[in-house]
């Protein structure tokens, strides 16, 4: 799932370790979310949205999943 | 909240090692005083069943100072937290079986140390089971870690 993490991340000059550390959860899983390798939970998501001031999905890019 | 009950969970654990450092210390003389008669003189697998208790014995002394180091060290609590109860590693685990594998490994082990006072072919057959599918767990971890 894309999203726009690493770019809001740049824009307030936040390291990964911070936004982990801010998030509750390792840096490895918000690299693994940046680079598209894991899905973050609708919890996980939703702090990241709430910490940037922002909606989920003008965080993270829904439109390209998979459809049935 | 989340961090005073991981504290209170881990003082818990904290006094579960110390109980299970102690048991070990007990059988290990309970061992050597009591059943030293009914374990066979030419059997190989004793020095291995010492060197296994042994090696469980520092891993829980290990693991008994990282918890007691946590509970110090507010900022180590908190990482400690986070890398348990981050949802990518919970993911990992769960994929790999890691936590059950490890203490079925655990529980093999603790099997063999205390079969291997009587029966070597027991012993060595449990060990190497015990090894085998731990390896197995930790490359699929390895694996997983990886991937996602």
């Amino acid at each position: 799932m894309k999203t726009k993490i690493p770019e809001l991340r740049k824009e307030r000059k936040l390291s990964q370790a911070e936004l982990a550390k801010i998030v509750g959860v390792t840096r490895q899983t918000i690299t693994s979310i940046e680079t598209e390798k894991y899905v973050a939970s609708l919890p996980l998501a939703y702090k990241i949205a709430k910490y940037f001031g922002l909606r989920i999905e003008d965080v993270f890019d829904l439109s390209e999943e998979d459809e049935l | 909240m989340k961090l005073k009950n991981y504290r209170k969970d881990l003082e818990n654990r904290a006094s579960l090692y110390v109980v299970f450092i102690g048991l070990a210390l007990v059988f290990l003389l309970l061992g050597e005083l009591l059943l030293k008669d009914l374990i066979k003189e030419d059997s190989k697998a004793l020095t291995y069943v010492v060197v296994f208790a042994i090696v469980i014995e520092l891993i829980n002394l290990y693991q008994l100072g990282k918890i007691w180091k946590a509970l110090k060290d507010e900022n180590v609590l908190t990482e400690m937290y986070i890398k348990e109860s981050d949802e990518r590693e919970q993911l990992i685990n769960l994929k790999s079986g890691y936590p059950v594998v490890t203490r079925l490994s655990m529980i093999l082990i603790t099997a063999a140390i205390l079969l291997g006072f009587f029966d070597d072919k027991v012993f060595f057959t449990l060990i190497l089971v015990a090894i085998l599918q731990a390896l197995i767990a930790f490359t699929l971890k390895l694996y997983w870690k990886k991937r996602i």
